[in-house]
């Protein structure tokens, strides 16, 4: 997250309402060079916030991407539908790996309480005799 | 210990992401629904598009002339190639698919926009991750 608030500290000065185009096109860039899917999908909401809103376009982008990143609802109104689905995506992928790493824990869990319940059977049967 | 553990349970509720305990048969109305909404309307608006909105070509080549049909297009091609996949997702992470009906790890591709709209696409069969993989094995 720091990294894009970074991003978002550096350009909020440099954009002014001639400037607009200019910084799309290097957030753009930067999601074009993006190599981790996240970071892609910031930088191209941020290009988007900017094409859209304008200059004002990088305080909103800024406010609903944090909003998005900490699984609350955000409002991605300004973002192409391809944009949105991505960051849907990317939601629902997080939601799945969540689920998995919960799952394996679980399964792990459940192999303790396992041979734990086994020691307490053999305690109670061995108690009993 | 059964004393501790409440508390600690209780405090805990508080933390985490919000997670809501749903009817899973009206769920899956609901989300069959939004996703028949969405497929039919697409499949409406892509007649619309192909029947009303006209072509130009500029130095980028071959481009809508009005801007709501090529948002409209933009729209349709998205809803083609990506409501099945989001859909089977919701129900997936709804822990209502089986083991081997899990989607695949990345969404499919949108098709780049063009003027006029490329035939749909949405009705093939989605390529799993292992076909995926073994598509690109030289």
């Amino acid at each position: 997250m720091s990294d894009f608030s970074n991003v978002l500290d550096t350009l909020i000065p440099l954009v002014g309402a001639a400037l607009v185009d200019k910084a799309k096109d290097e957030i753009k860039t930067l999601a074009d060079d993006a190599d981790d899917p996240t970071k892609k999908i910031v930088f191209t909401l941020m290009a988007e916030a900017v094409g859209e809103l304008g200059e004002d376009g990088l305080d909103i982008a800024e406010a609903e991407i944090k909003r998005l990143l900490s699984g609350r609802t955000a409002d991605l109104d300004w973002a192409s539908p391809r944009t949105a689905s991505d960051a849907v995506a990317l939601l629902q992928n997080a939601e799945r790996g969540r689920k998995k790493k919960a799952r394996v824990a679980i399964a792990k869990a459940g192999k303790v309480f396992g041979s734990l319940g086994a020691v307490f059977f053999k305690a109670a049967i061995s108690g009993a005799l | 210990m059964r004393t501790l553990l409440l508390p600690v349970l209780v405090l805990l509720m508080g933390c985490g992401p919000k997670a809501i305990l749903r009817d899973a048969n009206v769920y899956k109305a609901e989300v069959d629904q939004y996703h028949k909404w969405a497929t039919v309307q697409a499949s409406h608006l892509r007649g619309f598009v192909t029947d009303h909105c006209e072509c130009q070509s500029d130095a980028d080549g071959p481009q809508f002339k009005d801007p709501k049909c090529e948002e409209a297009a933009d729209y349709v091609l998205t809803i083609e190639a990506r409501a099945d996949w989001h859909k089977q997702m919701s129900l997936w992470n709804a822990g209502m698919l089986k083991p081997d009906q899990e989607p695949a790890k990345m969404p499919p591709d949108i098709a780049p926009l063009t003027c006029p709209l490329e035939s749909d696409l949405s009705d093939l069969p989605e390529m799993t991750d292992e076909a995926a993989a073994e598509g690109s094995t030289p």
